[in-house]
């Protein structure tokens, strides 16, 4: 037994030991610190925020689309472990199915969103039952695997997508409420979509909130720690994952088809090459919360606007950034005002003492 | 039937080379646990080595016998700086470092050789028809490349059958928890995988060159074939890359001549079927 | 489902199981009766893993069946054994590691009732909660159900662990070496706390330290090669001259 011995420091605290849990904990991203219903007030105060300082309407819009989704990927990446790579499949999809509603069916934006959300429900149990075959790595590439796929076929079924082209001039979708019927005019009327696009994302977001509090999110979670002895409690882990993934891909259907009305266009650029973006929100907002993604979208889409002009390898930034997140902050954005920070300040205080 | 023989022999050409992909893939998650996502990128920028060092030699031989050692010697460096510190946490952290190592390369190689791509000189001593007696005249570049990858899977093959390293590697595919207690006394034979993985990517950067010259999006999109090479043939499985590889590049190619739109879309749909069907792969372990 | 005290939870017939030609389980059959406290004991090698694994559903048996509470459960995957009732303690401590110890207990608790729900909080179900803390109570952990469970110390991860079998709410709760790595004051902790869940829970374990079985158990059964080479009860097991003869010569 004497070769057992535990890695020096240099390789990480030996597992096992009181102090290494904490650090597994920070390092994973993943600490038991949660933030439960106060995340949707500090996403009203995000949304305020965004509606008073970001002077272009599409990118404050954007942000909140894209923080929805973000946030819903990272119910499978941080709160389930699984990390997707094809997470641009949904978001498209929703995207395809909100832009033909609106083109070839009707103008209302309820139908819309409903048909992207659910038709993407449905979408994502067929792709969820063959990811989820195997997890860990396997996931990850099957949905990589799969958004390549998403991708071929929309680029050569010229007759329903227009390929290359894609779908443009999808009308103004028109929101039927009772007594009201407001048109989504994104260009003439940004404020009334901001503030529909805001309703429609707490909504959801209150929703997921109470998905990873309710017993079904808590048993998520354990799976994430320790598959086997979830078995053991007598869960069918599989079924939750795939729950899981089905309600993150139905929540990205739905940002999609809330990106489609955005933009009154749909193709293959940008949507379905925004897998490795959205990941790259997640990560650089944090893993521990729903909250951290949102934030993540909205300062990433900060970067590219301020970043892109100036410097046209901006992404080169990006991906320095995303691999320090990784080596140094796996916590994120968020962990580090929520974690880190307070900590720094408590010893800060003790030193100054 | 002329035109269908000279398709499958180009099909395994380009099988042939995500065969090298794959192997490499395997090769480090066997020892390393995780998949290595900046694979793709990795081939593409010895793909790039190559075309540099072809342009100013003119032929492509210091290139064959530089770039395997240089990205040899770039793996060694990135296992010892940023992917050491990933070991003992989460595979998935590896895995999304290596993601993030792929923006950095592929916009960093932009910021230096430009968005557009560049040739690669084919070797002037191969620039002749070989007729094999089946199907077209094929480049004799073209067979040289099924050589070499041949030459490098059975290097491979007897690296994991004859040495200690590969021992230990294939030891690891099988029993991932043995290894971890292994432990830390294992970090050189880490290094040397990782950097024969890396080789193995230049090699095949250094073979496709020549083919459809080089650009830096050339590694994503077979970085993708590559992870369905390894969940078709099983993973961590040696022989079931080498079969699913071929089988792959087979595959599209016939199907480019028959249907080219679905084309794109057999690797996935064989996977699919793979995944429903026989979830390990076609020759992975049970 | 009456449960009268000669009730059997678990019969097994028969139970075969090889690797590669060698019988690493070679018909043994077991009867576990309501109520009892029954215990494997042989020397490493002999089995008494894979036989755990060919109740719980890990392994199939080559051949032979398993009943549990009257209904054959053979080949069932485990997830589902342990929905009925079964509940296993791991050898090696599995907690959910990044979990509270509240956390970890309430997912256990919650999976008989309400186990995929989602749409309300799982902070506001009251059984289950209640149910957790009188897990917690009973094992002696209620002062650090807010710790997380990776920063407990070894012995009071094990106790988790068994807290969170024993929160399913199981009729018979398989330990797999419940005091393993323990020193004697965490060992006689365990031995009082293991008694004391028997009082209505049926036990079935396996367990290397031989004082530990001999003053706990009812019954023992003896694995010797994968062969069950002797069943009784502790007085039994003490004077088999064979028993004394493998179990003394055959293991570490």
């Amino acid at each position: 037994m004497t070769d057992l011995r535990t890695p020096p420091a240099s390789d990480g605290t030996p597992a096992g030991t009181g102090a290494a849990a904490v650090t597994i904990a920070r390092t994973r991203g993943a600490g038991p610190a949660r933030w439960t219903w106060g995340q949707l007030a500090l996403l009203v105060v995000l949304a305020v925020v965004v509606m008073f300082t970001v002077p272009n309407p599409s990118l404050a819009i954007g942000m909140l689309v894209y923080g929805l989704w973000a946030a819903g990927l990272n119910l499978l990446v941080g709160y389930g472990g699984l990390v997707s790579f094809g997470h641009a499949l949904p978001f498209a999809w929703g995207g395809y199915a909100a832009g033909l509603v609106l083109l070839h069916v009707s103008t209302s934006a309820w139908l819309a969103m409903l048909v992207a959300a659910g038709s993407m429900a449905v979408l994502s149990l067929l792709v969820g039952a063959v990811c989820l075959r195997r997890t860990e790595v396997y996931f990850s590439m099957l949905t990589l695997a799969f958004a390549q796929l998403g991708f071929f076929i929309a680029l050569q079924w010229d007759s329903v997508t227009r390929g290359d082209d894609g779908l443009s001039g999808i009308p103004v979708p028109t929101l039927w409420l009772p007594g009201v019927t407001i048109e989504l005019n994104a260009l003439r009327d940004p404020l009334t979509f901001f503030l529909f696009t805001a309703v429609v994302v707490l909504v959801v977001f209150a929703a997921m909130v109470l998905y990873t509090e309710s017993p079904m999110g808590r048993v998520l979670q354990a799976i994430r720690e320790n598959e086997e002895r979830a078995r053991g409690c007598g869960y069918n882990t599989r079924l939750v994952q795939l729950a899981t993934f089905v309600v993150a891909g139905t929540v990205a259907g739905l940002a999609g088809g809330l990106f489609a009305m955005l933009n009154n266009f749909v193709g293959l650029q940008p949507y379905w090459l925004l897998s490795g973006v959205v990941l790259i929100m997640v990560i650089l907002g944090g893993r521990s919360s729903l909250f951290g993604p949102f934030l993540g979208a909205v300062v990433y889409l900060l970067l590219e606007s301020s970043l892109s002009r100036s410097f046209a390898s901006w992404q080169l930034i990006v991906g320095a950034i995303f691999v320090v997140c990784v080596l140094a902050f796996p916590q994120g954005l968020w962990g580090l005002v929520t974690q880190t920070l307070p900590s720094l300040v408590r010893r800060g205080r003790r030193t100054a003492r | 039937m002329d035109q269908l023989v000279s398709q499958l022999l180009l099909g395994l050409v380009s099988g042939a080379l995500l065969v090298l992909l794959a192997l490499g893939l395997n090769l480090i998650f066997g020892l390393l646990e995780f998949i290595n996502f900046s694979h793709g990128a990795l081939y593409m920028l010895g793909a790039y080595l190559t075309s540099y060092l072809a342009t100013m030699t003119g032929d492509l031989w210091l290139a064959l016998l530089v770039v395997p050692i240089a990205m040899a010697v770039l793996g060694a460096a990135l296992e010892r700086t940023i992917i050491r510190p990933m070991y003992g946490r989460d595979q998935v952290d590896a895995l999304l470092l290596t993601f993030g190592l792929t923006y950095i390369l592929i916009e960093g190689v932009r910021l230096v050789a430009g968005s557009g791509g560049r040739r690669v000189p084919s070797p002037g001593l191969l620039d002749f028809q070989v007729d094999l007696g089946v199907g077209r005249p094929l480049p004799a570049y073209l067979l040289f490349v099924v050589l070499v990858v041949g030459l490098v899977v059975a290097g491979l093959w007897l690296f994991l059958q004859r040495t200690n390293v590969g021992l230990i590697v294939r030891a690891g595919i099988r029993d991932h928890v043995m290894i971890r207690a292994l432990g830390v006394r294992f970090d050189r034979y880490r290094t040397l995988v990782f950097a024969i993985g890396v080789a193995v990517a230049g090699i095949a950067g250094v073979l496709t060159g020549p083919i459809t010259g080089v650009y830096p999006e050339m590694g994503a999109d077979i970085l993708i074939l590559a992870f369905v090479v390894v969940v078709v043939g099983g993973m961590g499985s040696f022989w079931g890359a080498v079969v699913a590889g071929l089988l792959i590049g087979v595959l599209v190619s016939v199907t480019t001549l028959y249907a080219s739109i679905y084309a794109g879309i057999v690797p996935f749909v064989l996977m699919i079927l793979v995944m429903t069907f026989r979830p390990r792969g076609l020759l992975g372990a049970t | 489902m009456s449960r009268s005290a000669g009730d059997l939870v678990l019969e097994a017939q028969g139970l075969d199981r090889s690797f590669g030609g060698i019988h690493a389980v070679d018909d043994v059959s077991l009867e576990v009766p309501e109520g009892s406290l029954h215990a494997i004991i042989g020397p490493n090698g002999s089995g008494k893993t894979t036989l755990f694994n060919l109740i719980t559903g890990h392994t199939r048996p080559t051949s032979g069946r398993v009943r549990f509470a009257g209904e054959d459960i053979t080949g069932m995957p485990y997830s589902k054994v342990a929905r009925k009732g079964l509940a296993k303690s791991y050898q090696i401590t599995t907690v959910f590691p990044l979990l509270t110890v509240f956390e970890n207990v309430r997912i256990a608790a919650q999976a008989a009732g309400h186990a995929y729900v989602f749409w309300r909080p799982a902070d506001g179900i009251r059984a289950v909660t209640r149910r957790t803390e009188e897990v917690l109570e009973r094992i002696g952990l209620a002062a650090d159900r807010d710790v997380v469970a990776s920063n407990l110390s070894h012995g009071d991860q094990r106790r988790l662990d068994l807290a969170i079998a024993l929160a399913t709410s199981p009729r018979l709760l398989l330990l797999d070496e419940p005091t393993a790595g323990m020193s004697p004051p965490e060992t006689a902790a365990t031995v009082e706390l293991v008694q004391e869940l028997n009082r209505d829970v049926t036990i079935l374990m396996i367990e290397h330290k031989m004082d530990v079985i001999l003053t706990i158990a009812d019954r023992i059964t003896v694995l010797h090669q994968g062969r069950k080479l002797f069943e009784g009860t502790p007085d039994e097991v003490r004077d088999h001259p064979e028993v004394k003869e493998v179990y003394l010569t055959g293991s570490r």
